[in-house]
């Protein structure tokens, strides 16, 4: 039995890191995207979503029959609701309505008359959601219906209710126009669902190669185990190829899996993309890989153990994920915390996904930005991978034990 | 013919010297034990014979050619026990020696015959499929040993291989070294068990503070020291004079009294318990019991390397 094959069969006789880390995170990597929504590119169409108004009329009134009409043309309306105190307070608490308005007996009498004579008009009774903007926005729309009458009747004092409320209606139809132009570089053609995913997996990633590495190379690692493979005919090189070789599987587990989850999971967002997108989106996955496999051989020359090993690469991994904003977009954190997001991997790595992502074409050019975030997280793996080698020589010379030396 | 000559071996960690000129010739077909005191260059002596660790001075040849950490032909002959339980605990017992063994011997047929023939040879039979946590502490001790020796190599190093067992299986190891070395192999065994040491090994060596101190077989390590054989007398009544009487004896190194028993350490001597016993008779000290030992390797031990405490600063 080889070193190789030896390192491959300790490595799975951990199948619970590889089920987890890998397997599971990644799964949850497209669940929790699953739901983040893909615009079709170029569209200018938009819509406001409808609420729900709930009224309660007492009063018999001209003026109070208009309102209701006129938030029946803008809101779904339910007029028909049992002036009930204990089904009143459903409405709400129960989300049939967003908003509750209760007109008292009276108030289109007394808004007319104080609206004509200048004075401040009677407040109408509401009641809202707040477990969403809609109950606001439901409210705000009773309130522009009320201030637009209330303006109409003081302009012109002489108009007929029928009159006010229709002026009120016209008023109200006014909109905002707003004009914008689409840049067309900052329009993403890779789906964001996708490149949410694709930063979702940092950190089982970062777990993944953390722990598995660890688990793999501990016993080889380990004193007398590590003097019996030195006294054995096999040259050190041959033995660290070997044991690379192992790790080289790991790597293409973790990689395989996580990329070829995302691009079967996101099949149909993914139609219609560029193929050399998604082709330089894996290229950056397996650029990340590389900095994952050399913070686990770091960890594991650092000669620590299995609980210690998975307690660093989940604090190392959450770390690093919500500092370089695989998880949350960088432009919402602080100024000092977008520094220094700047001096860790993932950071770099999500510079090089966007690049991907808006890129016009895949000219040199172009895609330069990429290639040189890629080459940071690249110096990244090397340093930690230099650092990894050092750890291992600072311990074995305070143990004496023997290194592994060339030839 | 000397299967391992190290001469004048020098090795220096930054100001400490733990090799201090260390020389040793040991003959094809011994046992050959290496005894030390904790820090007396022991494991740095086999590191460096090992190829393991580099020196500073000296020449190291095994089997009459230099080693080197890239002679691959010699280290294809040794074998090593570590003090240490040296396996990986996610593979089972066979997978272990395989493992090992595979490191010499490429071929799997043969390979699969010698695993199973070591597995025999240390008693491990019905615990093939057990992975290293779920065996006793003896049993893991017998598969370090099977993983050592299971290419069956010529020269096999035995680092304390009966630490912390319990008297069976230290019997069924000792035993086993003595199999081995009947079948041809040679071995260098190093324990802090002075009974094993004197038991099984044809040659002794003492060393301490890098240097060997002295060696030979049993009987010449204690003949080099001055002490002959050691009495305990039970005596009824004595007291401080009889002590100093008897300390007073020209044969007498020293004299003591241990829960009843007079014990003296005497000269090499003809007359020794004679004298003792005379100068019991004249005082009318009564006695009951009486034991005569020769020296063991312990005293040659002590005498040698001293009775201060090690690993202290």
């Amino acid at each position: 039995m080889s070193v190789f094959k030896t390192a491959c069969r300790v490595l799975f006789r951990h199948p619970v890191y590889l089920i987890i880390y890998v397997l599971y995170l990644g799964l949850m990597g497209i669940f929790v995207t699953a739901n983040i929504e893909t615009d079709e590119v170029g569209s200018t169409a938009f819509s406001a979503e409808p609420v729900t108004i709930a009224i309660v009329n007492r009063d018999d009134n001209a003026f109070t029959d208009g309102l209701v009409n006129a938030l029946q043309e803008r809101a779904d309306v339910a007029n028909d609701v049992a002036d009930d105190r204990q089904q009143l307070q459903d409405i709400i608490a129960k989300g049939a309505a967003d908003c509750l308005v209760i007109i008292p007996n009276g108030f289109g009498a007394s808004f007319v008359e104080a609206a004509r004579a200048g004075d401040a008009p009677p407040e109408i009774e509401t009641a809202v959601a707040t477990d969403t903007v809609d109950g606001l926005r439901a409210e705000s729309l009773v309130n522009t219906a009320l201030t637009c009458a209330a303006l109409e009747l003081r302009l012109d004092p002489d108009a007929s209710v029928e009159e006010a409320a229709a002026a009120a209606r016209a008023s109200m139809e006014r909109t905002v126009k707003a004009h914008y132009t689409a840049r067309a570089e900052e329009a993403s053609p890779l789906p964001p669902n996708y490149l949410t995913y694709c930063g979702w997996i940092v950190y089982p990633i970062i777990c993944a190669f953390g722990v598995v590495i660890v688990m793999m190379l501990r016993d080889f690692n380990s004193g007398d185990v590590r003097r019996r493979n030195l006294t054995a005919p096999l040259s050190s090189l041959r033995l660290s190829l070997s044991l690379a070789a192992a790790c080289a599987v790991l790597f293409g587990i973790v990689f395989l899996w996580l990329f070829g989850l995302g691009v079967v999971a996101r099949a149909g967002s993914l139609v219609g993309v560029d193929a050399w997108r998604i082709a330089l989106c894996g290229v950056a996955l397996l650029t990340f890989c590389l900095f994952g496999l050399a913070f686990g051989f770091l960890l594991s020359q650092c000669g620590i153990g299995e609980l210690m090993a998975n307690a660093l690469a989940n604090i190392i991994g959450l770390m690093l994920s919500f500092l370089g904003g695989a998880w949350i977009d960088i432009t919402l954190m602080a100024p000092g915390l977008k520094t220094i997001a700047m001096f860790t991997p993932v950071y770099w790595y999500e510079e090089a996904l966007q690049t991907f992502a808006t890129a016009p074409d895949a000219t040199a050019s172009a895609l330069a930005p990429a290639c040189g975030a890629l080459g940071v997280v690249l110096l990244f793996a090397l340093v930690i991978f230099v650092a990894a080698l050092l750890v291992g020589r600072i311990r074995l010379s305070q143990s004496k034990l023997p290194a592994y030396q060339a030839g | 013919m000397t299967i391992v000559s190290v001469d004048s071996l020098v090795k220096r960690y930054g100001e400490l010297v733990a090799l201090d000129h260390f020389s040793m010739a040991i003959e094809g077909g011994e046992i050959f034990g290496l005894l030390g005191p904790n820090g007396s260059g022991k494991t740095t002596a086999i590191n460096c014979i090992l190829g393991l660790l580099p020196y500073d001075k000296g020449t190291i040849t095994l089997f009459g050619e230099p080693m080197t950490p890239t002679s691959y032909d010699l280290k294809a002959r040794i074998g090593i026990v570590p003090q240490n339980v040296a396996v990986f605990e996610e593979l089972s017992v066979r997978e272990n020696i395989d493992y090992f063994c595979s490191l010499y011997v490429t071929d799997k047929s043969r390979r699969r015959e010698l695993v199973d023939e070591a597995i025999d040879f240390v008693g491990l039979s019905g615990y093939e499929k057990f992975r290293p946590k779920k065996l006793s502490g003896g049993l893991l001790r017998r598969l370090n040993i099977a993983c050592g020796i299971a290419h069956k190599p010529t020269l096999i190093f035995m680092d304390e291989p009966t630490v912390a067992v319990d008297p069976q299986t230290r019997n069924h190891i000792l035993e086993g070294i003595v199999r081995l070395n009947h079948e041809g192999a040679t071995i260098i065994y190093t324990s802090h068990y002075m009974e094993e040491v004197e038991e099984i090994c044809s040659r002794i060596m003492i060393m301490d503070h890098g240097r060997s101190l002295a060696q030979g077989t049993n009987t010449e390590l204690k003949a080099m020291i001055g002490m002959g054989e050691r009495l305990r007398i039970e005596v009824a009544n004595a007291d401080d004079e009889l002590i100093a009487n008897v300390r007073s004896l020209p044969s007498v190194i020293s004299a003591t009294i241990d829960q009843g028993f007079l014990c003296v350490d005497c000269k090499t001597g003809a007359h020794n318990l004679v004298d003792v016993l005379e100068l019991l008779q004249c005082r009318g000290v009564s006695f009951g019991r009486i034991y005569a030992e020769p020296p063991t390797l312990n005293d040659v031990f002590l005498e040698i390397t001293g009775t201060e405490l090690r690993d202290e600063r």
